[in-house]
């Protein structure tokens, strides 16, 4: 299995400010990212997700263990920018994240950064307004936009890097529904475009759209498997404090109330299918 | 309302003017400033006006645009006026109680107003005509070769990009607590100086805390996208000189000239 | 006997305002005294333009807002007595704290009214509390100390501690995780039934006003395009979904069984109704 993010025993310790103790906000966890997957991580605040997120680009550095990106060690200075150009980083605020009074000037930053010939900047930079459908308001100003195109225009400025993975760390929080939508839309085309995709999320329906959940709680994974395998653990998720989706939620009840519903219902669709297909039953009895 | 005040006052439009390259502009604006004061009579403004006239109808930013820009500094303007006029010795021409106008002085006075307006008109026809962010890129790359000397010149460009982008977002944040603290009962408009100074505190104490998360949230996104300053960055967008560029500065040369030869000779 | 009495409110926003489309045009409506109110609408549909208005901070071109007998629209007003009768809590409102103690920055709007020190310290005392947060331990910390959800119950606490007989909140529960989310909703409740004021929830989530609301208003382009309680705006969905508004979830799914032609006559709109229905559905062999 080719893995392109490999946590190994990470740890990661800061001083807090009110008493100065030292608190692990990650505490020992050793994940790997399968190349093209798209892992969702859900916690509370506070559960160390975003700490961890960070951790992978090396925004910041592990005090125990190492997190390697495409086998390079994030405590590698000389690595740094190999990194960070191959795993993009996409933030909550779609406010605080663009540099440029201009939208495609915003896009061109990474690759000027990265110093990339200035013809094919233009390229990219086109290239990555399309993929998130923003081409037309390449000249706008950011302040103009939507909070949705203003997360859309943060991932195109990511996509410029042309990064092998993209880290969005609860990037739809602030927005409206259709915003969110939106932003979905876009992270799952850019997977299916063979980019590996890890959102930091604590909606459990954008979770449910992933390949692979991982459940984070006081710096530690406690749950780890695919949507099926991890939303079969309702009462554990909910004594966290987070939610299930909301198909999980019902038949969870109605299990409780001696209703026989199958193991393997995540989506709403599941149970309509299901709900359809035992009715007809019935109805074919009388 | 506080998101009523337009920033900068680039007209948006494509005429010549607006496409010049932003060195061009700027460099130009210098010497005709410069050129301004070469000037010692009315013929050379008489010269220097037909020139900036050429370039606004050129530049087809109207003419009410660009004495609206006049409005925040008339009071300077009349100011100059009035010192010049009454502070010059020389025959009197009127005289009110002990303040005395002069011949010289009137002349003075006119004289410098014409230059003072001339002078603002010129340059602000350079921020009409190019967009902030082009202005930016300007001056750095014409700061460039002053970094041997120590002159940070992308670090001065970079500032500047980061003001132009989050102004409207600080203005909007101070709307926003604004009408917050309003609707808590704070007044911010009545009262005596200092009890409307002690008022803005509960506008300015969240506003800096906004501005200090928003610099750290976006320090850390541009350093996930790899900004590690100027060196060995490219940019999308290569300035070049081009013909009209070449031409614009030919002009300019002929403008000095005829002001210089004026001068001299008339 | 209603407590708010909108009158074909219009707005039009002064011109100069270029990013701003959303104005009101000839909005109604009638709020009685406890009633419950939530207001949906995509962004700029002008339910911040309404609410703003009910504060008092905008004022219309055209109409009236008659709040407890007082029409808060005329020029006598003084926006002291409009604060009495409405509190506002905007969005994001953590960001708005400023003082050095949780206990003086509550007090910040209590004292704005006019009221005396011992009065205001009562206040803030009782406003914690409500919120949910302990006096003793909190009181005299800075805000700025404070975890994300108890900075927002502060924030919330500095506008309960004034007493308004209407209480706004626009999207209070915003980029808060589920657990939050729904202690801020159980607050919110909880403050209806202690205070018995009037409360007007602005939220994009369709399930809280579903299951909290008496009234629902939905804003489409500035003006009112439904009114109604939740049971009659949310069976309409087509003429939302029209406005590019989502059903509550619950009731998008009984939709979608109907869609596939499961016969129910109910309209449930919240998760146990949902779960009642199904239960029937699947037991009644």
């Amino acid at each position: 299995m080719d893995n392109i993010i490999k946590i190994e025993n990470l740890i990661f310790e800061y001083k807090r400010e009110e008493d100065n103790e030292i608190v692990k906000a990650v505490n020992d966890i050793s994940i790997d990212i399968e190349r093209g997957s798209f892992v969702a991580i859900i916690g509370k605040n506070g559960s160390g997700k975003s700490t961890l997120a960070k951790n992978l680009n090396a925004l910041l550095l592990p005090s125990g263990g190492a997190v390697y990106v495409n086998g390079n060690n994030t405590s590698d200075e000389t690595k740094t920018w190999d990194i960070r150009q191959s795993a993009g980083m996409v933030f909550q605020n779609p406010d605080n994240q663009l540099v440029s009074s201009i939208v495609e000037d915003d896009v061109a930053f990474g690759p000027e950064n990265l110093g990339i010939e200035p013809t094919e900047i233009r390229q990219r930079v086109d290239m990555s307004l399309n993929a998130v459908n923003m081409y037309e308001q390449r000249k706008k100003a950011p302040h103009l936009l939507s909070g949705g195109q203003k997360q859309r225009i943060a991932i195109a400025g990511v996509v410029a890097m042309k990064p092998q993975c993209i880290i969005l760390d609860e990037p739809t929080a602030m927005l409206d529904p259709h915003g969110r939508n939106e932003v979905m839309e876009i992270i799952h085309k850019l997977n299916s475009e063979g980019i590996t995709i890890l959102l930091i999320t604590h909606f459990m329906d954008e979770a449910a759209q992933a390949d692979r959940v991982i459940i984070m709680e006081n710096g530690k994974s406690i749950l780890d498997g695919t949507p099926l395998e991890v939303f079969r653990h309702v009462e554990e998720i909910k004594k966290i404090g987070l939610d299930v989706p909301m198909a999980v939620e019902l038949a969870y009840r109605l299990r409780k109330r001696g209703v026989i519903i199958p193991d393997d219902i995540i989506s709403e669709e599941d149970l309509i299918e299901y709900v359809f297909n035992r009715s007809k039953e019935f109805n074919s009895y009388i | 309302m506080i998101r009523d005040i337009t920033l900068g006052q680039y007209y948006p439009g494509s005429s010549i003017i607006h496409k010049l390259d932003p060195r061009t502009k700027i460099i130009s604006t210098f010497i005709f400033i410069i050129t301004l004061f070469l000037v010692k009579d009315f013929l050379g403004y008489l010269i220097a006006t037909i020139a900036l006239g050429t370039t606004i109808i050129i530049s087809r930013v109207p003419l009410k645009f660009i004495l609206k820009g006049l409005k925040p500094i008339f009071l300077i303007i009349i100011f100059t006026f009035t010192i010049n006029m009454f502070m010059t010795k020389g025959t009197p021409l009127i005289s009110l109680g002990f303040l005395t106008i002069s011949k010289e002085g009137l002349y003075t006075a006119v004289f410098m107003g014409v230059r003072l307006v001339l002078l603002i008109i010129g340059s602000s026809l350079l921020t009409l005509t190019t967009k902030p962010i082009n202005l930016t890129d300007g001056i750095e790359k014409l700061l460039r070769p002053l970094r041997k000397i120590g002159v940070p010149a992308h670090e001065l460009a970079m500032m500047m990009t980061i003001a132009l982008r989050f102004i409207p977002t600080l203005l909007e944040e101070t709307d926003k607590i604004m009408k917050a603290q309003m609707a808590r009962g704070a007044d911010f408009e009545s009262g005596n100086i200092i009890k409307r100074a002690k008022a803005l505190i509960p506008l300015l104490v969240p506003l800096f805390i906004s501005a200090f998360r928003i610099a750290q949230d976006l320090a850390m996104a541009m350093e996930a996208r790899c900004y590690k300053g100027g060196d060995d960055r490219t940019r999308m967008n290569e300035m070049k000189l081009q013909g009209k560029d070449v031409a614009a500065f030919l002009l300019m040369i002929v403008f000095v000239a005829i002001i210089l030869l004026q001068r001299i000779y008339f | 006997m209603y407590l708010i009495e909108v009158k074909n409110l219009t707005h039009i926003y002064s011109e100069g305002m270029p990013y701003q489309t959303s104005a009101l045009t000839d909005v109604s409506f009638n709020v009685k005294p406890g009633e419950f109110v939530g207001i949906i609408g995509h962004t700029g549909s002008g339910k911040s333009t309404l609410i703003q208005h009910l504060n008092g901070l905008l004022k219309p071109k055209s109409g009236k807002i008659i709040i407890d007998n007082v029409d808060i629209t005329s020029k006598d007003i003084k926006m002291r007595d409009i604060r009495r009768k409405i509190g506002l809590v905007f969005q994001y409102p953590e960001y708005q704290l400023f003082e050095e103690t949780v206990h003086k920055d509550i007090a910040f709007g209590p004292l704005n009214l006019g009221l005396s020190q011992e009065e205001a310290d009562m206040r803030v005392k009782e406003a914690i509390s409500l919120v949910g947060l302990d006096y003793e331990e909190i009181a005299l910390r800075s805000p700025f100390e404070l975890s994300g959800g108890q900075k927002r119950r502060v924030a919330i606490a500095g506008v309960i501690a004034m007493k308004p007989q209407v209480l706004i909140l626009d999207e209070p529960t915003a980029g808060l995780d589920p657990k939050a989310h729904s202690d801020i909703l159980k607050m919110v409740e909880k403050i209806h039934k202690t205070e018995g004021n009037v409360i007007i929830l602005v939220s994009h989530n369709m399930g809280d006003i579903a299951a909290l609301a008496d009234k629902v208003l939905v804003m489409d382009g500035g003006r009112l395009a439904l009114c109604g309680s939740p049971e009659d705006v949310f069976s309409k969905e087509d003429l939302l979904k029209s406005l590019g508004l989502a059903l509550p979830p619950a009731a998008e799914f009984i939709s979608k069984l109907k869609g596939k032609g499961i016969n129910i006559s109910s309209k449930p709109l919240t998760v146990e109704e949902v779960e009642n229905e199904l239960y029937n559905i699947l037991n009644n062999n």
